[in-house]
C-alpha cells in the first residue's frame, strides 16, 4: 500500500469521516487516521459494561443534515432514525408536563399552567421555525471575512449579501438570538415559569452558563435546528451507527481508514503541509491535510509554532472550550419509574425521553454552583432510556439509562475530582431518586464521564461537547478564530473540518461537508505540486 | 402666536437641552418642557440635607462629548472640569491598589501583584485603542437600517460601509467585547485576581449582569469611550445642565419647568404639539421627546397612532435598574485602612471602588438574580468635596456611594421594609474598608431604582436608560427601524438616552437627533 495520498484526514470523528467520504467521492485518494480503536469520535456506540451498549457521548441524531444524509446515502448504509414524539418533565408536587410533536397536545399541557402560554405557542413555533430556517441556510455557508479588502473577499461578501437580501427584519431576530439571555427571550413569549424553564433547558444543557446569561437564546435555536427530518430522534444501534454508515459510504469510493493510528505531528515544509507522522514513527504524505481535531489542539500540539503567526496562536489559545457537562451511562435492571408518570393520564406508554428542569431558578442555581469551581448540589439532567425503543442495546428485560446534564466544573476549587467524584454522583442519584423513586437501587453498573474524562478519551479540550462555546465571538467568521473561519489555515494545504469550525458542535456533519467543498475548490491548484 | 413653536422638546434632561440648544442655534423657535422644578434630568445638583449638595444621580463628567462642549461653548458659560487625580481599590488584609494618570506608576502598583500583568498593562490599552477610536466614531453616527431596501436607505448603508471600509481587525475586536464576559476578556491579558477585579468594576456597575456574564466586556470598553477622562464638574453635574441651558437661552431657547407633558398630540399620523398636565396645549411644527422611549410611546402617544410591532418592540426594551445611590453628609473624610501615602504616592484618594475580588462582584449579582439585594454590595465611594468646596459647609464633606446590586423589585418582600437593611449592609462594607465611616455620617438619602424611576422618570430606574446589549444598540436602539432618532409618527423625534449611543452624560443623543431634525426641517416647516 502506498503511503502517498491526495488527502489525509487527521481524526476519524464523524466530521472527519464526512469530509473524507466527500473527498473519496470526488475521486481523491483519501486516508482517515483515528487515534482510538473505533471511528466516530463523540458519535460512537460502545459496550460500557458486559452486555450493555450505549451512545457513549452524543445521543441525538436529529442534527444530521439531510443534505449530507442524502448525498452520502446514509440510509442505504444502515442508518435508521427512531423518532421521539414526547419529552416528559417531572415537576414538584407530583406534577409533570409533556411537550409533544403534536402541537394541539402540547397546548393542552401548557393550558394547565397558563392559558395565555397555550394560545401563543403556535405563534412562538412559527417565529422559531422562520428563524431556524435562516440559520439552516447560514450553517451551509463558508464564513466570509469582512475585514479583508481583496477583490475575491469583496466578491464573496457581495454574493452573500445578495443571497440574504430578502432577510429584511429577520436580520434583527438573529441579533436578538445572539444577544438575549434564554430567559429574556422566552419571557417575551411565556408567563408560566414551568414553560419558561422547559425552553431555557435547551439553552442550559451542554453549556456552562445559566439561562440568565446574555447570548444564550441562540442555543435554543441550535437545539431546534437539531430537529431535522423526523425531528429529535435516536439512531437505531446508537450514535455509532451514524459514523459507521458514513465510513461505509466513503469506503465504497475507496476511502481508507486506519484506527489506533495516533498522529503526533503535521509535517510542514516551506509553509505548506506535506504529511503527518504517527506516534509509532510512521510517516504518511499527502497533497492536502485536513484536521478534524479541535483547532486548539491541532495547531498547538501537532504543528511547530514557528510555522504559525503569533497572533493566530494567541487567538486560538483564547478560544474558549470549557465544559461543565457530564454524562453517566447506566445499566439497570428496570426502567426508571417516575412518580409523576401515569400512562393513562399522560397518554403515552413510557417516557423514554425525560428532562428534569423544575424551574428557571433551579437551572440558574445549578450553574451558580459550578461558576466558582464546584458542582451542582442539584444538577439538572436528561434521563433517556434508549433500550425502550431499541432492543439491540441491553439484554432482554434489562435497560440502559443515560443521564446527561450539568454542572460539573472541569476543575474544582480546593479539591480534586478523585475525591469528589462519588459525592457528585450521589447528588445526581438523589435527584433521580426524588423523581423516580428506587432508581439508584436498580443500578447494575455505570460509567461516569466528567469533563476531564471526555477530554482524555476524545481529545476535545476541556471536554466541551460543543467544541467551543457558542457565543458571538466564536461563531461564523470568528470560529475558531478571525481570518481562518473558511476552513483554511495559515498553512497552505492544511484545512480544518472539525466542530471548532463553523457551524460548530453537534452531530450535524456540516463542518466536514463545508470543508470538503472548500478543499475541492482549491484542489486544482493544490494537486499540481 | 403664543403657544406656537417650531420645536417642542418633551423633557429637560441634558440631552433635551442639548437638542434644544442646537435647534435654537439654527434659528428655530424652541421650547423645552420639564416636569420637575429644575432642568437636567439625571444631571442635577441638589441639596439633599441642609447645607450639603451633591450630584443626585450621575456624577462623572468625562463622557460629555468635546464636540458638544465646543459647539455650545459650555466652558464660556460656566462649565469647569475638575480632574480626578486617582482611583483607589481598597483590598482585603489592609492593602490597596491606586491608579493615577501616570501609566508608569500604575505599572508599579500592578507589579506588587504580578510582574507579568505590569508588563502587559500598556499593551492592553494599546490593543483597545483601535476599538475605542472606532466606537468614538460610531457614537456620532446616525444608525443605519440595513433591512430597509428603498434606494435612500441603501445609499445610506452603502455610504456608511464605505466610511468604515478600513476598520479591518477592529471590527472583530468590537465583536469580542459584545460577546465576551468582562472576566474572560481581561483574563486574556492579566493573571492576578486583584488586577482583574479593578477592571471588572467598570463592567458591572449599572448593568443587570455580573462580570462573568457574556457581553460585559463591552461595558468595560464603554467606560473608556469618554474623551475627557475621569472628571467632575465644579458645582456638581447640575452645572453641565445649567451651562447647556444658558447656551440655548442665548439663542432664544425657552424653558418651562414644572410643566409635565401628559400627551403628545397626533393628527393624521403627524405630531403637532403637546398637552400639559394643566390642560394647556402647546403647538409646534415638530415634537422631540427626550423621555425614555417606553414612556414616550407607551404613555405619551396614544397606541392607535403606532404600529403594533413597534409597540411590542418598545415594550420588550429591557431597562431594569440594578444600582443604588446613597448621598451622605459626613463630618470626616473616609479613611481607608489599606491606604498610605507612602505605598501609593498619592495624598488622598477621593474616588474609590470597593470590590476586592472578581468573585465579590459576581456574588453581589448572584443574589440580585433571584430578587434580593447583595449582602455585600460593591461600592463607589466618592468625595466630590475633596475637589470642590462649593458643596458642603467648611470642614464637612459629601460622600456619595454608588453601588449594586439592588433589583428593581424584591422577591416576596417590599422595599419599604428593606431600605434600612440595605443601608446597614452598605455601611458594614464601608466600615470594613474605611473603619469609622458610619459614625461620621450626619445625614443621608438613599436612592433605589424605584426612587430613580419616580423622581427622574427613567423606567426601571436603569441608569443607562436600557441595558447596553447588542440587541439594544445602534440600529436596534430603542427599536429596529426607528434608531435614526425618528419614530413611526411624522414630526415626532427622539433625543433621549434610550437612543444611540445610550446612557451617560455625553450629550450625544441630543446632538445626533438635532442633526437629523435639521435635515428634515425644510420639509417639516411647511
Amino acid at each position: 500500500m502506498s503511503s502517498k495520498y491526495d488527502v489525509i484526514i487527521v481524526g476519524g470523528g464523524h466530521n472527519g469521516l464526512v469530509c473524507g467520504a466527500y473527498m473519496a467521492k470526488a475521486g481523491l485518494k483519501t486516508l482517515v487516521l483515528e487515534r482510538r480503536h473505533i471511528v466516530g469520535g463523540a458519535a460512537v456506540t460502545e459496550e460500557f459494561t458486559p452486555g450493555f451498549r450505549a451512545s457513549t457521548f452524543s445521543y441525538i441524531m436529529g442534527h444530521v443534515h439531510p443534505k449530507v444524509s442524502d448525498e452520502l446515502e446514509l440510509e442505504k448504509f444502515g442508518l435508521e432514525a427512531i423518532p421521539v414524539q414526547e419529552v416528559f418533565s417531572p415537576l414538584y408536587d407530583g406534577d409533570y408536563i409533556i411537550r409533544s410533536k403534536d402541537v394541539k397536545k402540547t397546548q393542552q399541557q401548557f393550558a394547565r399552567f397558563s392559558k395565555k402560554d397555550a394560545e401563543i405557542y403556535p405563534e412562538f413555533l412559527k417565529y422559531m421555525g422562520e428563524t431556524t430556517q435562516i440559520l439552516r441556510s447560514i450553517v451551509l455557508e463558508t464564513p466570509i471575512d469582512p475585514s479583508r479588502r481583496d477583490w475575491h473577499t469583496i466578491k464573496e461578501a457581495a454574493k452573500m449579501l445578495w443571497r440574504y437580501r430578502k432577510l429584511g427584519k429577520h436580520f434583527y431576530r438573529l441579533i436578538d438570538a445572539v444577544s438575549l439571555s434564554a430567559y429574556d427571550f422566552v419571557a417575551q413569549w411565556f408567563e408560566s415559569d414551568v414553560i419558561k424553564a422547559m425552553f431555557c433547558y435547551w439553552a442550559a444543557i451542554g453549556t456552562h452558563h445559566g439561562p440568565r446569561a446574555p447570548g444564550t437564546a441562540i442555543i435554543i435555536l441550535y437545539h431546534l435546528m437539531g430537529q431535522q427530518r423526523g425531528g429529535m430522534g435516536f439512531a437505531r444501534g446508537g450514535m455509532g451507527k451514524i459514523s459507521d454508515a458514513i465510513a461505509e459510504s466513503g469506503k465504497r469510493y475507496g476511502l481508507e481508514i486506519r484506527t489506533s493510528a495516533a498522529v503526533s505531528e503535521i509535517l510542514v515544509k516551506n509553509g505548506r503541509a506535506t504529511g503527518v507522522v504517527l506516534e509509532n514513527g510512521d510517516e504518511y504524505h499527502a497533497k492536502v491535510i485536513a484536521t478534524n481535531v479541535n483547532a486548539k489542539v491541532a495547531f498547538d500540539k501537532f504543528i511547530a509554532p514557528e510555522h504559525l503567526p503569533a497572533e493566530f496562536l494567541r487567538d486560538l489559545r483564547n478560544y474558549r472550550t470549557r465544559s461543565t457537562t457530564f454524562k453517566i451511562n447506566i445499566a439497570v435492571d428496570r426502567a426508571p419509574q417516575y412518580a409523576a408518570f401515569d400512562a393513562d393520564k399522560c397518554g403515552i406508554d413510557y417516557p423514554s425521553y425525560t428532562q428534569i428542569a423544575l424551574s428557571v431558578d433551579y437551572l440558574e442555581r445549578a450553574a451558580d454552583d459550578a461558576k466558582y469551581g464546584w458542582y451542582s448540589a442539584k444538577p439538572f439532567m436528561t434521563p433517556i432510556v434508549p433500550s425502550m425503543l431499541d432492543d439491540s442495546l441491553a439484554p432482554s428485560g434489562k435497560h440502559v439509562v443515560t443521564l446527561s446534564g450539568n454542572h460539573a466544573s472541569y476543575e474544582l476549587t480546593g479539591a480534586t475530582w478523585e475525591t469528589e467524584r462519588d459525592n457528585f454522583v450521589k447528588n445526581v442519584m438523589n435527584v433521580m431518586d426524588e423523581f423516580a423513586p428506587g432508581f439508584s437501587s436498580s443500578i447494575i453498573d455505570m460509567q461516569v464521564l466528567l469533563p476531564p474524562d471526555i477530554e482524555r478519551i476524545l481529545g476535545i479540550p476541556g471536554g466541551d461537547p460543543g467544541h467551543g462555546e457558542i457565543s458571538l465571538d466564536q461563531l461564523f467568521w470568528k470560529r475558531p478564530v478571525a481570518h481562518y473561519a473558511d476552513y483554511r489555515s495559515p498553512i497552505q494545504a492544511l484545512y480544518q473540518c472539525a466542530s471548532s469550525s463553523h457551524p460548530g458542535g453537534s452531530v450535524s456533519c456540516l463542518p466536514g461537508h463545508n470543508a470538503a467543498r472548500e478543499i475541492l475548490k482549491d484542489w486544482k491548484s493544490l494537486k499540481k505540486i | 402666536m403664543k403657544n406656537q413653536y417650531d420645536v417642542t422638546i418633551v423633557g429637560g434632561g441634558h440631552n433635551g437641552l442639548v437638542c434644544g440648544a442646537y435647534m435654537a442655534k439654527a434659528g428655530l423657535k424652541t421650547l423645552v418642557l420639564e416636569r420637575r422644578h429644575i432642568v437636567g434630568g439625571a444631571a442635577v445638583t441638589e441639596e439633599f440635607s441642609p447645607g450639603f449638595r451633591a450630584s443626585t444621580f450621575s456624577f462623572i463628567m468625562g463622557h460629555l462629548h468635546p464636540k458638544v462642549i465646543a459647539e455650545l461653548e459650555l466652558e464660556k458659560l460656566g462649565l469647569e472640569r475638575l480632574v480626578v487625580e486617582n482611583v483607589i481599590y481598597p483590598l482585603y488584609d489592609n492593602d490597596c491598589i491606586v491608579f493615577t494618570k501616570d501609566p508608569k506608576k500604575n505599572q508599579e502598583q500592578i507589579a506588587r501583584f504580578s510582574k507579568k500583568d505590569a508588563e502587559v498593562y500598556p499593551q492592553f490599552f494599546e490593543y483597545l485603542s483601535g476599538a475605542i477610536d472606532l466606537l468614538r466614531r460610531l457614537q456620532l453616527e446616525t444608525p443605519i437600517d440595513p433591512t430597509k431596501t428603498d434606494l435612500k436607505s441603501r445609499l445610506k448603508t452603502a455610504k456608511f460601509m464605505w466610511r468604515y471600509r478600513n476598520v479591518g481587525k477592529d471590527f472583530y475586536r468590537i465583536i469580542d467585547t459584545l460577546s465576551m464576559s468582562a472576566y474572560d476578556y481581561v483574563s486574556q491579558w492579566f493573571e492576578s485576581d486583584v488586577v482583574k477585579a479593578t477592571f471588572l468594576y467598570w463592567a458591572t456597575i449599572g448593568g443587570n449582569v455580573g462580570p462573568y456574564s457574556p457581553g460585559t466586556a463591552f461595558y468595560l470598553v464603554a467606560h473608556l469611550i469618554g474623551q475627557t477622562g475621569m472628571s467632575f464638574a465644579r458645582g456638581g453635574m447640575g452645572q453641565i445642565s445649567e451651562a447647556i441651558a444658558s447656551s440655548g437661552k442665548r439663542f432664544g431657547m425657552e424653558i418651562k419647568i414644572s410643566s409635565s407633558v401628559e400627551e403628545i398630540l397626533v393628527r393624521n399620523g403627524r405630531a403637532y404639539g403637546v398637552r400639559l398636565g394643566s390642560g394647556e396645549e402647546i403647538y409646534s411644527n415638530l415634537v422631540v421627546s427626550n423621555v425614555n422611549a417606553s414612556l414616550t410611546f407607551d404613555v405619551l402617544v396614544k397606541p392607535e397612532h403606532l404600529p403594533e410591532e413597534f409597540l411590542r418592540d418598545i415594550r420588550t426594551f429591557r431597562a431594569k435598574g440594578t444600582s443604588f445611590k446613597i448621598l451622605c453628609a459626613v463630618d470626616a473624610l473616609p479613611q481607608y485602612a489599606g491606604f498610605s501615602e507612602e505605598k501609593t504616592g498619592v495624598s488622598y484618594p477621593a474616588y474609590a471602588h470597593i470590590a476586592p475580588t472578581c468573585e465579590y462582584l459576581e456574588r453581589a449579582y448572584d443574589e440580585a438574580k433571584y430578587g434580593w439585594y447583595s449582602s455585600k454590595p460593591f461600592l463607589s465611594p466618592i468625595v466630590p468635596t475633596y475637589y470642590d468646596d462649593t458643596l458642603a459647609p467648611a470642614g464637612k464633606h459629601v460622600v456619595t456611594l454608588y453601588g449594586g446590586v439592588t433589583p428593581y423589585q424584591l422577591k416576596d418582600a417590599s422595599w419599604d421594609d428593606e431600605r434600612d437593611k440595605l443601608v446597614k449592609v452598605t455601611m458594614d462594607v464601608m466600615d470594613e474598608f474605611a473603619p469609622g465611616f458610619s459614625s461620621s455620617v450626619l445625614d443621608y438619602q438613599l436612592l433605589l431604582p424605584i426612587d430613580i424611576e419616580r423622581i427622574v422618570g427613567m423606567p426601571g430606574g436603569n441608569t443607562q436608560h436600557g441595558d447596553l446589549t447588542l440587541d439594544q444598540m445602534f440600529f436596534m436602539r430603542p427599536a429596529p427601524g426607528y434608531a435614526d432618532y425618528r419614530s413611526p409618527v411624522t414630526a415626532l423625534y427622539q433625543c433621549g438616552a434610550s437612543t444611540h449611543p445610550g446612557g451617560a452624560v455625553s450629550g450625544v443623543p441630543g446632538h445626533n437627533a438635532a442633526r437629523e431634525i435639521l435635515k428634515d426641517w425644510k420639509k417639516l416647516k411647511s
